[in-house]
């Protein structure tokens, strides 16, 4: 069972090498979809702002939830999508990467900093976010879920995202 | 464009959108976080996002709402600049 902490200034986080595994895994399926969904943009015009090609909104609805329009209108959208997009999905595939590097220490216990414990919040949320898309979460989604048979194919998913909902929640109200 | 120095007056808005997933603590987490709002304002922001779907959260010009929304998209909530 994961137990999460302040103490002596820095979140204190205990997590079972299975939770750990579970975690980074989905992280790194997060990541992968952020990548392969790269419109084939290049990263160095990318960072120098010089790109004047548009960028395609993404196709998986989960994608397009972490990055979604910044405008009502379409044409707005596609403006900013085309100036901010590569480094959305750069700042995101960071997180989720170093979220992997920080579970991937032995020992029982791992310390973050705030600054790392923050990372990691926007981390597990956007693992949420998919997650949430995939199994179409809804605010009935407790009633949802109680009502969902024991053999269900999506039972997993909903353990992790149920798992992933506590993680998020012990970790704001050890940073906050 | 005759009308274009009124629409620049018109002021710029960043809306948070509700949405199933992110847990309240979260948000009003980043809205502490992103617009060093006390607690209380952004817990009441939060709930108004909940209870009415949306709210108005940094006001101010395009480039700054703009840099806003940014930033909430990169903590994954559901942001977008208007008009107001």
């Amino acid at each position: 069972m994961a137990s999460i902490k302040r103490k002596g200034g820095v979140v204190r986080v205990q997590l079972r090498p299975e939770e750990r595994a579970i975690l980074s895994s989905l992280a790194g399926e997060v990541a992968q979809m952020l990548d392969s969904d790269d419109a084939g943009t290049d990263p160095l015009e990318a960072m120098v702002d010089m790109s004047t090609e548009a960028v395609a909104a993404p196709d998986d609805p989960a994608v397009k939830r972490l990055l979604p329009d910044a405008y009502s209108d379409a044409e707005g959208a596609a403006e900013f999508r085309r100036l901010t997009d590569a480094e959305l999905r750069r700042g995101k595939t960071d997180a989720l990467t170093r979220l992997i590097d920080d579970l991937s220490t032995e020992s029982a216990q791992i310390e973050l900093p705030d600054d790392v414990a923050d990372r990691w919040l926007s981390a597990i949320n956007d693992i949420r976010l998919v997650l949430g898309v995939r199994l179409e979460v809804t605010d009935d989604f407790g009633r949802w879920r109680d009502t969902l048979a024991v053999d269900d194919a999506r039972q997993p998913l909903v353990a992790a995202y149920d798992w992933l909902s506590m993680v998020q929640e012990m970790l704001v109200e050890a940073i906050h | 464009m005759g009308d274009e120095a009124v629409e620049t007056e018109r002021p710029w808005v960043t809306i948070v959108w509700n949405d199933p997933v992110n847990l309240m603590s979260y948000v009003t987490y980043v809205l502490q976080k992103l617009f060093g709002y006390p607690r209380a304002k952004a817990h009441k922001l939060m709930m108004q996002v909940h209870n009415e779907g949306r709210a108005v959260v940094s006001s101010g010009t395009r480039e700054q709402m703009e840099h806003d929304v940014s930033r909430l998209h990169a903590y994954g909530l559901w942001a977008t600049v208007a008009q107001d």
